[in-house]
């Protein structure tokens, strides 16, 4: 055996141990920090190896693992995908089962919707677009009118397959940008023709995007900036003799853009990026170099650090939580955030400023539980290879950016990942580090009381309970997505889905607004619902962990049982489908008068008769505005 | 036998070959099953060629016909054409 040095070495040396020995199902929480240190061709062969690792044998072992159900169709060769999908969601801690579609079968596979890939039910359907798909139906020979004909025909049966599945389909439909050969433009011998080709390529690429900003439901990956960063779009070999028309590389790039997305739609998306100081937002030791001593901006290196600074309240105009987390005395810290003038992040750009000499993981865990967060939506970064490495070892859900001693490449580093990635912003992430700021300032408020009683009534509570307006959609679709705590199926609904049901004339999506005397809460509960005969399903009640233990949700769930028994409704029905997360909320129902009805796997079912319903509770001031139920 | 004991390998035998595939692909192959048909091999399938010709370019530094690889039905062949 060759002796392992570096932190890869030694990462990829383990995880070839666990598959030697066949241990991989069983050890596989410890896969994702194993991953965490590995890139290149380790993580190529660690994709090999975790692909032949069964599925059912890892939920056997760790029934709380994520699954994500992906379907791949496309025109070409896509098996190289599998590998890297399986290890670029197992990097999120995330299960790949997938199905793969017949060579070539993208078209029938999306239309039909008594196709394989369809009845799967993916969450999310992967049509990997290459150029063959136009080039395959040139004439010989070929003139850039032509290609315009096979673009144009290609452009209406990829909006038709795109209307049917927002039409029909669950699951978000992920498309992309297709690479321009050089070996197709290149067949052209005048310039003239060969920019009309560009021109002509680069709409088709626009049209695709364009199908994004149209349909929810459909995301497309612009391929275009991982292209620009040198890799290459196509393998001749392959492409001729495996009928593979992208390149290995470029499918390795291609998993791992979907592995952000599949991050996004499983409620995965990271929250809050905490942030050292010295040496990764201004150059110098704030301790030893005093504040005049510091680079926050300025040239050479402190230009580095004032572009990142820029990056980083970028990311947190955003309703990305920023956070700083620094071993530096407390009022340094905090003159340098308000005074240094060549600071671009201040103080009111952070939730939270921490700056001590505890231990780091000490602090973001003290952070998370503050913000009501797990310590997995935080995204951490330092110089520090010590800190970072404590950080990942004491805290494995933590995502640790590491970076180095060279801050022009801090913010390559920090994007690479798409840490934050979402399907969608909504009015709610512009004032989310506002809300949170408010939320903190209400529990230094909380102190300065005797009882959590007291505190309540002063607090002012106002709920709204109301049908979730068209502008409203996206936010909801967005709660579905994020919550990880207070949901009772944690069922993740796309914007469309949400749509659907809001204008089912039997389905109801309700929201909840609350308010009290710091401020405005926004959108924080949503409550799905369906009405079958005479009974009401109450299909999901999500609750933003912002706002837990105000009685909102009880305000919430009794207008709503209150409205249906007033509408001449029989009964409501409810359903708790545990998570590794939402245990807290598993006795929600029952504590509200629900009766325990049945079991359907390891859903709880439960059942309300409307007879004894319960209160709003005496500190809220509750607003019901649902007009009668049909 | 860790992920580094073939690297950066020379190839001298179908033994080098078999490692490169167990720590590579993560295929429990054996220099037995190196003249075995693929399709008799637990867990082969065609795309494994693929990676393997551009792991043996890599390794060897020269250029292999992978249309002659893909013809290959046994890891011995595929032996013949990396060493020859």
């Amino acid at each position: 055996m060759t002796t392992a040095t570096t932190a890869a070495e030694v990462a990829a040396a383990e995880l070839w141990e666990l598959h030697a020995s066949g241990a991989v199902a069983g050890s596989y929480p410890r896969v994702r920090g194993l991953l965490a240190e590995l890139s290149g061709d380790d993580l190529r062969r660690a994709g090999a190896l975790l692909s032949r690792v069964p599925v059912a044998e890892v939920l056997a072992a760790h029934p709380d693992t994520a699954v994500v159900r992906v379907a791949i169709t496309g025109h070409g060769t896509l098996g190289p995908l599998v590998p890297a999908l399986t290890v670029e969601l197992a990097r999120h801690g995330v299960l790949l089962e997938h199905r793969l579609g017949d060579f070539d079968g993208w078209v029938f596979d999306l239309g039909d919707p008594a196709s394989e890939l369809r009845v799967f039910g993916p969450d999310l359907l992967l049509c990997v677009l290459d150029p063959a798909i136009a080039a395959d139906e040139l004439p010989l020979p070929w003139t850039p009118d032509d290609l315009e004909r096979v673009l144009a025909a290609k452009q209406a049966l990829i909006t038709g397959l795109v209307r049917e599945h927002v039409a029909g389909g669950a699951g978000t439909l992920v498309l992309n940008t297709v690479p321009l050969p050089a070996d197709l433009v290149g067949q052209l011998v005048d310039y003239r023709s060969r920019a009309r080709v560009g021109a002509l390529w680069r709409e088709h690429d626009a049209y695709l995007l364009g199908l994004a900003a149209e349909h929810p439901g459909v995301v497309v990956l612009d391929l275009d900036p991982v292209l620009a960063d040198g890799v290459p779009a196509v393998d001749p070999r392959l492409d001729v003799y495996a009928g593979a028309h992208l390149s290995v590389e470029l499918l390795t790039a291609y998993a791992r853009e979907v592995g952000h997305v599949a991050r996004a739609v499983t409620g995965r998306a990271k929250k809050v990026l905490a942030v050292d100081l010295d040496e990764t937002l201004w150059g110098g030791i704030l301790g030893d170099d005093g504040a005049e001593g510091i680079e926050p901006s300025g040239t050479g290196r402190g230009a580095a650090f004032a572009r990142y600074q820029r990056l980083v309240k970028q990311i947190g105009s955003q309703g990305v939580l920023l956070a700083a987390v620094s071993k530096n005395d407390r009022e340094p810290v905090a003159e340098v955030l308000r005074e240094h003038p060549g600071m671009t992040l201040r103080e009111v750009d952070f939730v939270r400023v921490v700056a001590n000499w505890n231990p780091k993981h000490d602090n973001i865990r003290e952070l998370a539980a503050d913000l009501n967060l797990g310590v997995d939506s935080v995204v951490f970064t330092d110089d520090n290879p010590f800190e970072c490495g404590l950080v990942r070892s004491r805290l494995p859900g933590v995502a640790v950016v590491r970076l180095d001693s060279e801050p022009a490449t801090h913010g390559r580093k920090l994007l690479r990942d798409n840490w934050f990635a979402a399907l969608e912003l909504t009015a709610e992430d512009g004032v989310r580090a506002t809300r949170y700021r408010d939320d903190l300032a209400r529990k230094d408020f909380l102190d300065t009381f005797e009882s959590v009683a007291d505190y309540l009534g002063e607090l002012g509570v106002r709920v709204r309970l109301g049908r979730a307006g068209e502008t409203e959609w996206d936010r909801v679709a967005q709660l579905t997505q994020r919550t990880n705590q207070f949901t009772m199926t944690a069922a993740r609904l796309s914007s469309a889905e949400v749509r659907a049901l809001a204008q089912d004339p039997d389905g109801l999506v309700l929201a909840l607004h609350s308010a009290d005397r710091f401020g405005d809460n926004g959108l924080v509960g949503a409550l799905l619902a369906h009405r079958d005969r005479d009974a009401l399903h109450l299909d999901n009640f999500l609750l933003s962990c912002r706002v837990f233990g105000r009685g909102v949700e009880t305000a919430g769930l009794a207008a709503l049982l209150r409205h249906a028994a007033d509408s001449g409704v029989r009964g409501v029905r409810g359903a708790y489908r545990p998570t590794s997360k939402n245990g807290k909320v598993r006795d929600f129902y029952t504590r509200h008068g629900f009766a325990l009805a049945g079991r359907d796997g390891d859903t709880e079912l439960f059942h309300h008769d409307l007879v004894d319903l319960p209160g709003v509770p005496g500190h809220v001031r509750l607003r019901t505005d649902l007009e009668e139920l049909r | 036998m860790t992920p580094r004991a073939h690297r950066p390998g020379s190839l001298d035998s179908v033994a080098d070959l078999v490692g490169i595939v167990r720590t590579e692909l993560g295929l429990p192959v054996t220099e037995e099953s190196a003249s075995v048909d693929f399709d008799e091999v637990t867990g082969w399938d065609s795309l494994h060629l693929l990676s393997l010709c551009s792991i043996l370019e890599q390794r060897t530094g020269r250029a292999l016909s992978l249309a002659d690889v893909l013809e290959a039905r046994t890891l011995a062949q595929v032996y013949a054409l990396a060493a020859a």
